[in-house]
C-alpha cells in the first residue's frame, strides 16, 4: 500500500487515506483479501492520529470495499461486483452532466444518443 | 471500550493554585493530548496519577484499578521532562536496579534498544544529553510489558530533530491495541499528529474535553481590517492596530464578516494561544465549553 498525504491539502488526512486506498482497490492494485496494513501501524507510518486511520478504513468499511476480522485486520473485499458498480456510479453521473449541458444548450435526447453512440464507435472501434 | 484513566472529581489545594474538583476519561488504546498554560495544572493532575503527589479528594483509576493499588506500577510508564535514575547509574545499572520489580522485563530487548539509540551501556547517567537521557527512558519503557504511558512535557528542552525521535517512539509505543498515552505538553505542535483527543485545563479546571479535530475545525482565525462592533463579542483574544485586526472566532459566528475578512485553518496551539490571550486581556475565560462535555467546577 503506497499512500502520499500532504498535509497541506485542504482535503482532509483520513479522506487522502479513503481515497488512495479506494483507487488501489477498484484499480486491482490491491486485489480481494489482501490483507491491508493495521490502523494503528498505518497511524504510525503516515505520522497521523488513530482516529484518523480509523475513520478511514470506517468508512471504506461502509462502502462495502474492505472487511474488519476482530483481532485479525481488515481485508480487501472488493469483487468484481463492487468495482463495476462503483464505475456505473461515475459513469451515471458524468451522464447526468451530459444532460444538464444538452438541456441548457436546446439539445434533444435523440441528438444526444446520437453523439453518445458516435463517441462509442470512435472510442471503442 | 473500557477506559485507560478515570479522573473523578479531583481536588488538590497548593498555596496560590488549586485544582478544583476535575474530572476526565481517556478511552484504552488512545492517544490524548493534555494542554494549558505553565501552571494551569497539568503536571500536578500527572504527579498524582503517578502517585508522586497526593491529592485532598477525588479518585484516580488507571487500567481500570485505583491508581495507588501496587499493581497497577507494573502496568505503567512514565516519562517526564526529566527521567529519575541515579545519575551514577549506567544502563547496566539500571537494568540490574529495575528488572526485579517486572516481571515481564526482556534484556535482550533492552539490549536491542540501547543499540539503536546508540547508549553505551557502560556510560553513566549524568554524562548523557538530555534527548540520550529521555531515549534511555523510553529503552526501558519498551523493555517490560506496559499499557500505559504518562508523559509530562517529555520533549521539554530538546532540539527539533530529537523531538521528532522521540515523537517517533511514542508512535511506535501505540501500535500495540490496548496502549493509551496521556501526554501533557504545552509544545501543542508535538500533538497535531499524535493526539485522538484532546483535555484542555486552564486554571485548575478542565475546560475542554473532546475530540481533536472537533475542537480544530469548531474555530478559525479571522483577519482584517476592521471589525464591525456587533462582531467583537465574538472575537476571541483580539489583535486589534491601526493597520488591521486578528482574532479566533467560532465557526458558526463568522457570518456577516465584512468582505474584506479572511478565515483559515487553525491548529491547537492558535485555539489555546487565543483563548488565553482573551482571559489574560478581558478577566473572562470563554472556553470552548460549548464543545465536548460541559465541565462543572467546585
Amino acid at each position: 500500500m503506497n499512500l502520499s498525504l500532504s498535509l497541506q491539502s485542504e482535503i482532509p488526512a483520513y479522506e487522502q487515506i479513503k481515497m488512495q486506498i479506494k483507487a488501489q482497490i477498484l484499480s486491482g492494485e490491491l486485489p480481494p483479501n489482501e490483507p491491508l496494513t493495521s490502523m494503528r501501524q498505518l497511524a504510525r507510518d503516515l505520522r497521523v492520529s488513530v482516529i484518523t486511520t480509523t475513520r478511514a478504513y470506517g468508512d471504506l468499511e461502509a462502502e462495502g470495499l474492505i472487511y474488519t476480522l476482530q483481532g485479525r485486520g481488515s481485508f480487501v473485499k472488493a469483487n468484481a461486483e463492487t468495482v463495476r458498480r462503483q464505475y456505473l456510479k461515475s459513469i451515471d453521473e458524468s451522464l447526468k452532466t451530459a444532460v444538464e449541458k444538452g438541456t441548457a444548450a436546446g439539445v434533444s435526447l435523440s441528438e444526444l444518443q446520437i453523439r453518445l453512440e458516435e463517441i462509442y464507435h470512435e472510442q471503442c472501434d | 471500550m473500557n477506559n485507560a484513566i478515570e479522573v473523578n472529581n479531583l481536588c488538590k489545594l497548593y498555596p496560590g493554585f488549586a485544582l478544583k474538583n476535575i474530572s476526565f476519561t481517556v478511552p484504552e488504546g488512545v492517544c490524548c493530548g493534555f494542554v494549558g498554560t505553565n501552571g494551569a495544572g497539568k503536571s500536578t493532575t500527572l504527579r498524582i496519577m503517578a502517585g508522586l503527589a497526593f491529592q485532598d479528594s477525588g479518585k484516580v483509576r488507571l487500567l481500570g484499578r485505583p491508581s495507588t493499588d501496587a499493581s497497577v506500577r507494573e502496568d505503567i510508564a512514565i516519562l517526564f521532562d526529566q527521567p529519575f535514575f541515579q545519575e551514577d547509574w549506567t544502563p547496566e545499572d539500571i537494568e540490574k536496579g529495575l528488572c526485579p520489580f517486572y516481571p515481564t522485563w526482556d534484556g535482550i530487548r533492552y539490549r536491542e534498544y540501547l543499540r539503536r539509540f546508540g547508549l553505551d551501556p557502560g556510560k553513566k547517567f549524568k554524562t548523557l544529553s538530555r534527548g540520550m537521557k529521555q531515549k534511555l527512558a523510553m529503552a526501558v519503557h519498551f523493555s517490560h510489558e506496559t499499557k500505559l504511558l504518562l508523559l509530562d512535557e517529555p520533549t521539554g528542552g530538546l532540539d527539533p530533530a530529537t523531538r521528532d525521535e522521540l515523537l517517533d517512539l511514542f508512535r511506535e509505543y501505540l501500535i500495540p491495541e490496548n496502549r493509551t498515552i496521556l501526554f501533557s505538553t504545552h509544545i501543542t505542535s508535538d500533538l497535531e499528529r499524535i493526539a485522538d483527543k484532546i483535555i484542555y485545563i486552564h486554571n485548575g479546571t478542565i475546560s475542554y474535553e473532546g475530540d481533536k479535530e472537533e475542537l480544530t475545525a469548531s474555530y478559525c482565525m479571522v483577519r482584517g481590517g476592521i471589525l464591525p462592533g456587533e462582531k467583537r463579542k465574538h472575537a476571541i483574544g483580539l489583535r486589534q492596530t491601526d493597520n488591521g485586526y486578528e482574532c479566533l472566532m467560532a465557526l458558526d459566528q463568522i457570518g456577516g464578516l465584512p468582505a474584506d475578512a479572511v478565515t483559515e485553518k487553525v491548529s491547537i496551539d492558535d485555539v489555546v494561544v487565543y483563548m488565553e490571550r482573551h482571559s489574560k486581556l478581558n478577566g473572562d475565560f470563554c472556553g470552548p465549553v460549548h464543545l465536548g462535555k460541559e465541565v462543572s467546577s467546585c
